[in-house]
């Protein structure tokens, strides 16, 4: 870190981030109005098929997060860099959330679809890998100050988890399973009425997991100065004992 | 014992951070606009040209009939949604806040022990 810990961070947030959190919440309202007003009800799966455009958005969420994680970790492991891993833990932090939103509305909606909660398709199985992955992640990078070494297995771990983000996207084309391929333009495809709700979708879940990551790897670099603040601080014998 | 300053730091922290900023913002659009590509790419056509899933959703037309209904399944995936994402943020505020009192704390251990020292000199 070039800036010395004794050096107080910034609280107040940028104003870059405060508009996009407002930005976000107007996103919210919109693309709610879309799905309830706009878009209509499918024709085989009912009022159920709604969940489709939260789901699929939470998906790509899903993989940007984790993608920033294995990334980030991958530039802290060759430069050493604090700061990279801020955002290697908010990726994942950030990803894990929209990963258990995957794996919990979709079951909601296979409950419809498929007549059950769950089933071993390709894609289902992957995603599940790649949440464990990450949440492992979490619990390695957990038990508070952490050394080093467990930093950087946490972050070979991130980048393991990286392999498995595209065998997850292409697991419905190589493999046969019972996951739907609407949007993927080989099929029907969407109602041209349910398009802008999933389109807003994509744009509400896009600004949120940004919003989240930032906030996230805010807070984790002001952790990050605080504890180098109270090593350094004690270091100097400026700290009680306790 | 008293501290020095980092007084030399103060100087042009704003274009520091502005640019320190800069590859972790690129990384986070590179990561949307990557992933929002995927998300649309094209399958390539099935082995023997049957599918047995999905591959559209048209709107209905006249009176609607569910065997399974769908409104508790729609309103526990909305609730799952809100309670995830809503109680992540209040857990980020309060892990915001909690470091907050916790760089306090120290800050005023480090001023009391620095007055300490510069009184006992």
């Amino acid at each position: 870190m070039s800036q010395s810990p004794l050096a107080r961070p910034s609280a107040r947030p940028p104003v870059t981030l405060t508009v996009l959190a407002v930005g976000t919440a107007l996103l919210l309202l919109a693309v709610l109005y879309a799905i309830f007003h706009v878009a209509p009800v499918e024709r085989q799966m009912g009022i159920v098929q709604k969940i489709f455009y939260f789901h699929v958005p939470s998906a790509y969420a899903m993989y940007v997060g984790f993608a920033v994680s294995a990334v980030s970790s991958a530039v802290y492991l060759a430069k050493h860099d604090e700061r990279w891993d801020a955002f290697a833990v908010a990726g994942a932090e950030v990803g894990s959330i929209f990963c258990v939103i995957v794996l919990v509305t979709g079951p909601l909606w296979a409950r419809k679809a498929w007549g059950t909660f769950w089933t071993w398709d390709p894609r289902l199985t992957t995603t599940l890998l790649a949440g464990m992955v990450f949440f492992a992640y979490l619990v390695l990078r957990s038990f508070g100050s952490i050394g080093e070494i467990e930093k950087r297995f946490a972050a070979g771990l991130a980048v393991f988890g990286l392999l498995d983000l595209p065998i997850i996207h292409y697991s419905v084309q190589r493999w046969r399973g019972t996951h739907p391929t609407v949007i993927t333009g080989k099929g029907g495809g969407l109602h041209p009425d349910m398009r802008p709700a999933l389109l807003l979708g994509f744009v509400f879940f896009s600004a949120l997991v940004a919003l989240l990551i930032w906030q996230r790897a805010r807070v984790e670099r002001l952790r990050q100065r605080c504890e180098a603040l109270e090593i350094e601080a004690a270091e100097r014998g400026l700290l009680e004992e306790g | 014992m008293p501290v020095p300053a980092p007084a030399h730091h103060v100087h042009d922290r704003s274009t520091t951070r502005a640019s320190a900023r800069l590859p972790f913002a690129l990384l986070l659009a590179a990561s949307l606009a990557l992933f929002a590509t995927a998300a649309f790419a094209q399958q390539a056509p099935a082995a023997n040209g049957v599918e047995d899933r999905a591959q559209s959703f048209e709107a209905v037309t006249g009176a609607q009939k569910e065997d399974v209904p769908g409104g508790p399944l729609l309103v526990a995936a909305y609730a799952v949604v809100w309670v995830a994402v809503f109680g992540y943020v209040l857990r980020l505020g309060r892990l915001h806040v909690q470091v907050e009192q916790n760089l306090g704390r120290i800050e005023a251990a480090v001023a009391g022990a620095q007055k300490r020292a510069s009184e006992s000199e």
